[in-house]
């Protein structure tokens, strides 16, 4: 049995300006002890994936689907249930953790959070256990850093040890959405490496929600590639970088740097859009008559799955 | 959770909007509802009936034609000071806060300094040198309520100064009066009309304290003056609530309608967050 | 051309005793039209302070920077209005640099109060420039906030160029955005610098974008400029 299946996900959100069709049937399954990458650009619908999951959805959403954990359908269970899975058995890394510190408590009492929350650990238990996170972080003195603030240390002292405190409990599932946006090379790596160690410690699954292709093809088992709210490729890592087939695939890395940086024509559609047919073909190079009105279907080819007629 | 509480603030506008304007229309239309010249006279001391919603006061007038004209008055004052106010209050918080350095600290000095003249005594005491009268009111409150308009203004403007979009117009070339003008102002409108609206009510309690207290205009029947004369020509003593409770309501449904309607320009903070929707302020 | 003799840029700041700190300093480079060049260094204002001050945002520098030989901090207007045409910024955040409130035509619209095209020639100009930064007049009715990072940074970079500059500094232009995205305004980026020969100072902190833009590279370390690259 996998750890997490989603099973055709549809969320759409009503806005004033209109239906947007966030997520479009998208299935997906993570496995014990694997990394999944999800991969595209801002705005096509993978955050929404990672909310849908941890029902974080605002109210102008509407959600179909299943997205079954260790066989409970998330959807289904109460919001009680639902808040004592997330940060326990499902960890939630978000974009610029460090954003999350409230600057008026101490570094060690918002780490400690967690034991609080979930194991009713005491204040002072809360505290001892900051001070052995802190110092496996390589923190100075542990035991005075606990008392300090969140503004006392850099940035990225201040991410490792959310990320730390995130992952304290042993999580079955860490889900990780864009945590190395906007940031320079060092701490990228930095992070990177920690999500991997702390994956290895607590035999952990992940979901890696990101748009750089780099951090993707360091630490994931698979890949998933979205554009406009839908699967285009589901796809073992190491075949993604030696020979992606979906031309939305191909272009990404064709952008990279060592690929020599060249782009996609066009735009990505806003989600508001409905284009007909596949919802790739104004900017792709091979488009036939048939790409402007079929949608080709997520099949099944060569060990991995391809939304495009080429391949049909 | 959150939805409740928009659902909430949504009722809350509608119903200050309703009360604003229905308020705001009888102000305008004056002679058409009432009844009523405020000079005609009928047999005094008549309580509430049919042809008198209110009765009468001490010398026959008809309660009610006098309670229609005097929201004329308050909703004036009211207004007037309010627009005043808010002006100067918006011109000194801008150039204050775009500016720093000098020009804040003298601006900001200035304030604190008429922070300090007590408004309601400096009236009574302008009131016994000079004639009572509506103008004069509306001059010294417009010239004393600005301050708490201007200190809100100023940190607002002060933060959205270090703004990107502020920096790129500087370095496309836009003047410091476009800039205050075109690119700053449309960004604290939301919080101009808040302001407004809580200056206002301020002003139009006072103008009804001062009436009540006998400094008002007594050539007009303000909403303030009607409770005055309830108190001094017996209205209270012969316990006609319906002299006095009437446009003591008034006054409160309005500051309440105002209030109200303040609520709908609560919003989000502006272009600070990732996705942010655009938010129109009546949710 | 842009030249930059013995620039530096000191403040004091802290409470009670003033710590002094020094951000720039003896920087001589020659910042040539129709090239980029490429400024690294660790994250910090050094960079960002260079690219203010060359563009005349910040004044409190000591040194001098001419601006095809003259002193511009002896400009006095209309010759600082050129310069300030002429030489322009574009920010890295890419919703930052645009007013929230106002739609993408009136941001547009006001920058051609500058350029004081007569009003006839006023849309034509603006659909032009969009054309040039690959954008269709559909976004002109649309506000900051609904636009991806990638399609506000080419309206900042469409109201720079309706100004016709000679230059311009890029402050990590690409760095808050998608890597597809970033692919995309780079080569824009190449095009304009070949379609019109716009010199470029292209602040980054990523060695493959600044390998791939630039001409000459220096590294800002220590408030000094090691140029190690000459284009």
């Amino acid at each position: 049995m996998s750890l997490l299946t989603v099973e055709r996900l549809n969320v759409v959100f009503t806005t004033h300006q209109g239906k947007v069709k966030a997520v479009k049937n998208v299935s997906m399954t993570i496995s014990h002890q694997e990394t999944l990458a999800l991969i595209g650009e801002t705005g096509c619908g993978k955050s929404v994936i990672a909310q849908s999951i941890l029902r974080l959805l605002p109210s102008n959403a509407q959600i179909n689907g299943r997205i079954l954990f260790q066989g409970r359908d998330l959807l289904l269970v109460d919001e009680k249930t639902m808040a004592s899975i997330r940060g326990k058995e499902i960890a939630i890394i978000f974009q610029n953790p460090s954003l999350a510190l409230n600057p008026v408590y101490s570094i060690g009492w918002q780490v400690g959070e967690p034991f609080r929350i979930h194991q009713s650990a005491n204040r002072n238990q809360s505290i001892q256990e900051s001070v052995r996170l802190l110092s496996y972080m390589k923190f100075d003195k542990p035991e005075s850093a606990v008392k300090m603030y969140p503004f006392e240390f850099s940035g990225g002292m201040n991410q490792r040890a959310l990320i730390a405190s995130a992952l304290a409990l042993h999580p079955n599932l860490i889900i990780a959405d864009e945590p190395t946006q906007g940031l320079d090379r060092t701490l990228i790596k930095q992070i990177i490496e920690q999500l991997d160690r702390a994956r290895k410690i607590h035999s952990s699954s992940m979901l890696l929600i990101t748009h750089d292709l780099t951090v993707a093809r360091s630490i994931s088992d698979w890949i998933m590639v979205m554009y406009a709210g839908e699967i285009v490729e589901q796809v073992p890592t190491l075949d993604f970088f030696q020979s992606p087939m979906h031309p939305y695939s191909q272009g990404l890395l064709q952008s990279l740097p060592e690929n020599g940086f060249h782009p996609i024509p066009g735009q990505s559609p806003s989600m508001i859009e409905n284009l007909s047919g596949c919802q790739f073909h104004p900017r792709c190079q091979w488009a036939r008559e048939q790409c402007r009105w079929e949608k080709p279907g997520l099949l099944p080819i060569n060990g991995r799955m391809v939304r495009c007629f080429l391949y049909d | 959770m959150k939805d409740l509480i928009f659902q909430r603030k949504k009722y809350f506008t509608r119903i200050g909007g309703f009360l604003f304007i229905l308020f705001l229309l009888i102000a305008i239309f004056s002679h058409f509802i009432a009844p009523f010249q405020l000079r005609d006279r009928f047999d005094p001391f008549l309580p509430p009936g049919l042809k008198h919603l209110l009765g009468t006061n001490d010398i026959g007038n008809d309660l009610f034609t006098e309670f229609i004209y005097g929201s004329r008055t308050t909703l004036l004052v009211g207004l007037l000071t309010g627009a005043f106010a808010v002006s100067i209050g918006v011109l000194v918080g801008l150039f204050a806060g775009y500016h720093g350095g000098v020009i804040d600290e003298l601006l900001m000095g200035i304030t604190d300094v008429v922070l300090m003249i007590p408004r309601i005594p400096l009236i009574i005491v302008l009131s016994a040198f000079l004639r009572p009268s509506v103008g004069l009111m509306i001059l010294v409150m417009s010239v004393l309520w600005w301050t708490s308009t201007a200190r809100v203004i100023r940190s607002r403007t002060m933060q959205i100064r270090t703004m990107g979009f502020v920096e790129s117009a500087r370095c496309l070339g836009f003047s410091n009066w476009h800039i205050l003008f075109y690119e700053i102002l449309p960004n604290i409108v939301m919080i101009i009309i808040p302001e407004f609206l809580i200056t206002v009510a301020s002003a139009m309690i006072s103008e009804a304290s001062l009436s009540f207290l006998g400094l008002g205009d007594p050539t007009l029947k303000s909403w303030g003056m009607m409770i005055h004369h309830a108190f001094q020509r017996g209205g209270f003593l012969n316990g006609m609530w319906w002299w006095y409770i009437p446009p003591g309501m008034g006054i409160t449904l309005f500051v309440l309608s105002m209030v109200f309607l303040s609520f709908a320009f609560e919003e989000t903070e502006i272009g600070m967050g990732e996705e942010v929707a655009i938010v129109p302020f009546n949710r | 051309m842009i030249e930059l003799q013995n620039v530096s840029y000191e403040y004091s700041k802290g409470w009670p005793r003033k710590q002094h700190q020094i951000v720039l300093s003896d920087i001589s480079v020659k910042l040539c039209m129709g090239k980029t060049f490429g400024l690294m260094g660790h994250s910090g204002t050094g960079k960002t302070t260079l690219g203010k001050i060359v563009v005349g945002l910040m004044k409190s520098y000591s040194g001098k920077i001419s601006f095809h030989g003259k002193d511009i901090s002896q400009l006095k207007s209309p010759d600082w209005l050129f310069f300030r045409r002429k030489v322009q910024m574009l920010f890295q955040d890419p919703q930052g640099s645009l007013n929230p409130k106002k739609r993408i035509d009136a941001s547009l619209r006001d920058v051609l109060k500058i350029t004081k095209i007569p009003f006839n020639q006023q849309k034509q100009a603006i659909e032009d420039v969009l054309k040039t930064v690959g954008l269709s007049t559909d976004f002109l009715l649309r506000y900051p906030a609904q636009l991806s990072g990638g399609q506000n940074q080419r309206i900042s970079l469409a109201r720079i160029l309706l100004l016709k500059p000679e230059f311009i500094v890029l402050d990590e232009p690409t760095s808050a955005l998608d890597i597809s995205v970033q692919a995309q305004i780079l080569f824009l980026l190449r095009e304009l610098q070949k379609n019109h020969g716009l010199g470029f100072l292209f602040i980054s902190h990523d060695p493959e974008v600044i390998q791939y833009m630039s001409h000459s590279i220096g590294i800002l370390k220590d408030g000094s400029l090691d140029i190690i690259q000459e284009g």
